[in-house]
């Protein structure tokens, strides 16, 4: 069981990427909050030790992604919100970035996660396809699938 | 930078989420402390009750199977008891064939001294190798043995009998065992070879405790029944006899 500070430590050094994933897949503050308290609950109580920064947060995203898969299996048909309460989420964007993030939380499902873990996080598709479980040649049908998806929402601009 | 990432570099964790997360977590992982502290000391507890009760148990099964006491009853039947701190019956030994006879249809085992006397003296069998000249000797080997004599004293068939009760020692005890006989025959067979030096232990296996006192009150016109003594004699000779235990 980890230590208040070592809780402290990671919520400063992983908070905003478990609420940017929480982003792709939630649809109010109150399931973020949960599936944020979640994840770092489960951090304070994971015994093992992780080889490096590098791999502690791969398992953050890991558990953040499978918690949010895990809710909506749950909570899917009863928390469907409109576009608008997605926009109230992101509340540091300008209009550009706003249109940005509209655009990557409209692609579905399956497709967000792969994005933001690619084009935000930088992970290549070997890794991307050990976070998620998904198969690596998954990953890459995924990325082109998604890539032309926001080249049509984005008006074909490049926003690579 | 690409547009993807400056787009989701505008998304962060609100402090007040960050706040708020920390606490609860911190406030959570105490209360797990606390149920696992709980857990140990309720499993430590019984773990150590279970230790205790083990070590307890052996030393409480030694406590109940050492005997004490003895008393020795002898009429021709010859039993004797033997009797823990708590003054229960854990072995009960015949040192002649008619005890032996009446211990296999008796259990006297696990009963109180006083039960056990009770249960021995009312019973059949035993009331079949006695008769209104009987002699019955009750012979206690004990720290406390007034008090074991006042509880036989006080036993419902006590008065059946024409009784007496005596006190002995250890010792004697071991040298009436060596001698194959019941503590109390021994006892009387020590009083009469005060008169009789002639009469020997083997001699005395066979009598019954009437033929024991009529030969010590032929030597001795002042002694009676019924009265407490302490007797402590000098065994002689060796003769192994044959006694039944339970």
């Amino acid at each position: 069981m980890k230590s208040d500070y070592e809780l402290k430590r990671a919520v400063d050094r992983y908070a905003d990427t478990v609420r940017r994933i929480c982003l792709l897949y939630l649809k109010n503050y109150h399931d973020t909050e949960d599936i944020f308290q979640n994840v770092f609950l489960k951090y304070c109580l994971y015994n093992k030790e992780f080889q490096n920064d590098e791999h502690e947060k791969a398992w953050i995203i890991k558990v953040t992604v499978n918690a949010c898969k895990d809710f909506l299996k749950s909570f899917y048909h009863k928390n469907i919100m409109p576009v608008e309460a997605i926009q109230d989420m992101a509340v540091n964007a300008d209009n550009d970035q706003s249109f940005v993030l509209e655009a990557v939380l409209s692609l579905p499902q399956k497709y967000k996660d792969t994005v933001y873990l690619f084009y935000y996080e930088g992970y290549t598709a070997s890794e991307i396809s050990k976070i998620t479980g998904k198969k690596e040649n998954t990953i890459y049908t995924f990325l082109a699938r998604a890539r032309k998806l926001l080249k049509e929402m984005l008006g074909g601009e490049d926003f690579e | 930078m690409n547009k993807i990432k400056r787009a989701f570099d505008t998304v962060t964790a609100e402090d007040t989420l960050k706040d708020s997360s920390i606490l609860f977590i911190s406030n959570k992982l105490k209360s797990r402390k606390r149920m696992f502290k709980f857990r140990y000391i309720y499993k430590t507890a019984a773990i150590a009750a279970a230790c205790f009760a083990v070590i307890f148990g052996i030393k409480g099964y030694s406590v109940l199977n050492t005997a004490v006491s003895y008393i020795s009853i002898d009429v021709n039947p010859s039993i004797e008891l033997a009797l823990n701190k708590f003054d229960n019956v854990i072995s009960a030994a015949a040192y002649n064939d008619d005890g032996a006879v009446i211990l296999e249809n008796i259990n006297l085992k696990g009963k109180s001294y006083t039960e056990a006397v009770d249960t021995l003296l009312t019973d059949d069998e035993f009331i079949s190798y006695t008769d209104e000249d009987s002699k019955l000797d009750f012979t206690v080997v004990s720290d406390d043995q007034n008090r074991i004599i006042e509880g036989i004293q006080g036993c419902h068939s006590y008065g059946q009998y024409n009784v007496s009760c005596h006190e002995a020692s250890r010792e004697m005890m071991s040298e009436a065992h060596s001698h194959g006989l019941s503590l109390g025959k021994y006892r009387a067979y020590l009083e009469l070879s005060e008169y009789d030096n002639s009469i020997t232990a083997e001699d005395c296996q066979n009598m019954t405790m009437h033929q024991i006192h009529e030969m010590i009150d032929g030597h001795s016109s002042h002694n009676a029944s019924g009265n407490t003594e302490n007797y402590r004699g000098h065994g002689h000779g060796r003769h192994n006899g044959r006694h039944n235990r339970q």
